[in-house]
């Protein structure tokens, strides 16, 4: 199977203080809101993402492969009250 | 890999709009308009901050960077942490602005300051997203969410695109929300953070001698802090203790000179700031209690500097919204053991739990 390399961007805004993302079971390390994995091509593939800060506060993830956007999380928000979220979505590579 | 860096102009300021009698009522204005602001460290982006509190000679323009590292410790581990250089400088014409509960430490002098956190995550959970069973169960509660999105009067095909995550779970199937969390977080978690800044500064001060000459002479102010913070399990708080020095100068006190009288001839005198610049250092340590809730956020702080051997108490309570829903004014009460309490109302930048 033939092997593509995503790389993942994450911005955010109303204080998240901190946000992690992994692909199937490994960890994407992000160095200034930036990091890349190599996965299986073609094949079908979780994004997972977890975050802490502000209740409110919003996080977006995307996932290209080249120029082309494989994957791709709006917005995704800390509830009312939290501190902490998280979420998963499939992509295909 | 390139990667365009936004620049960001934000504009902050402080105001006391009015304020209760108290026996210095200019020293304790400084205090209530010093507005929380200072967040170097709350995203990666290059931000340019304009500030202005109280009076003029506090106001600042400010240039800061920020870099970043998240990364996992171990499977259920993972860290946040961020390194920021800020630069500042004065608008106005000096002055002695700093004050106790003042955050940012020297914004009467032209700064460098650099920040570093390091906030740790325990109690993650990395789902076997390859397990059929773990699968049904997350797809399970999406399903649940664009049920309850079309409930609601969202379109399905709109529903069908909304993120799964703990957001729309909370909104649209909260009684799900529990065994969302539990796919991606241990039931046992917990949230802290530490960190210290280190500023240095170079600042002008004019001054008179008795003679009546005037003198010129620049000061190298610097400072340090350390904090550690605790995010309790379950509520929108933040627990922060902490302790701050600051090796700083002000203006000695203000007089009128007039040279000696000649007899009948007019004299000339001149007020100013008489000799040179004195010590005002600062040992602060301090404990901070930060809460959001829906409407409204408070910040609750005790403080106490050992230079000047006295306690103080600084509560803004956050209250009205900016245009992005924000929580960025309210009305401030702060206390100084020597000099007594004021109220007085503010407008600062969006509050953060995590300044």
């Amino acid at each position: 199977m033939a092997t593509r390399r995503v790389d993942f961007t994450v911005t955010s805004k109303g204080g998240v203080q901190g946000s992690w993302i992994a692909v199937g079971g490994d960890d994407v390390p992000l160095v200034n809101d930036e990091g890349s994995i190599t996965l299986q091509s073609p094949k079908t593939h979780f994004l997972v993402w977890w975050f802490v800060g502000n209740p409110g506060a919003k996080l977006t993830i995307e996932g290209k492969v080249g120029q082309q956007t494989v994957v791709e999380v709006k917005e995704s928000t800390i509830p009312p009250g939290q501190t902490e979220g998280a979420g998963s979505k499939r992509f295909d590579v | 890999m390139h990667r365009v860096v936004p620049i960001v102009l934000v504009f902050s300021f402080g105001a006391v709009l009015f304020a209760q009698s108290s026996p210095t009522p200019a020293a304790l204005s400084r205090i209530v308009g010093e507005a929380t602001a200072d967040r170097d460290v709350d995203s990666g982006l290059s931000t340019i901050e304009l500030e202005a509190a109280t009076d003029d000679t506090s106001a600042t323009v400010k240039a800061s960077r920020t870099r970043s590292v998240a990364m996992p410790v171990d499977r259920a581990r993972v860290v946040f942490k961020s390194w920021s250089l800020a630069a500042s400088a004065p608008l106005g014409e000096g002055g002695d602005a700093t004050t106790l509960v003042s955050r940012t430490g020297f914004p009467d002098a032209f700064t460098l300051k650099g920040k570093y956190t390091r906030y740790i995550f325990k109690g993650r959970r990395l789902p076997d997203l390859t397990d059929s069973e773990v699968v049904k169960r997350r797809d399970d509660i999406c399903e649940d969410v664009v049920e309850g999105a079309v409930r609601e009067g969202v379109k399905e095909d709109e529903a069908k695109l909304l993120n799964c995550d703990s957001g729309t779970v909370a909104q649209y199937a909260p009684h799900r929300l529990h065994d969302h969390n539990a796919l991606f977080f241990e039931k046992k978690r917990s949230q802290w953070m530490w960190g210290g800044t280190a500023t240095v500064g170079h600042r002008e001060f004019k001054y008179l001698q008795q003679d009546l000459s005037e003198h010129t002479t620049s000061k190298t102010p610097w400072g340090g802090s350390a904090f550690v913070a605790l995010v309790p399990r379950n509520t929108a708080m933040l627990l922060t203790a902490g302790a701050e020095y600051r090796d700083k100068y002000k203006d000695a006190d203000a007089k009128t000179l007039c040279p000696q009288s000649s007899g009948t001839s007019s004299l000339e005198c001149k007020t100013g700031s008489v000799g040179a610049p004195v010590d005002a250092d600062e040992q602060i340590v301090y404990l901070e209690l930060r809460r959001m809730m829906l409407s409204r956020a408070v910040s609750f702080k005790a403080l106490y500097d050992f230079e000047k051997d006295q306690f103080g108490l600084d509560v803004p309570i956050y209250m009205i919204r900016n245009s992005d829903a924000g929580l960025a004014g309210g009305i401030r009460v702060a206390w100084l053991e020597t000099e007594g309490a004021e109220v007085g109302v503010f407008v600062t930048s969006s509050f953060s739990l995590f300044p």
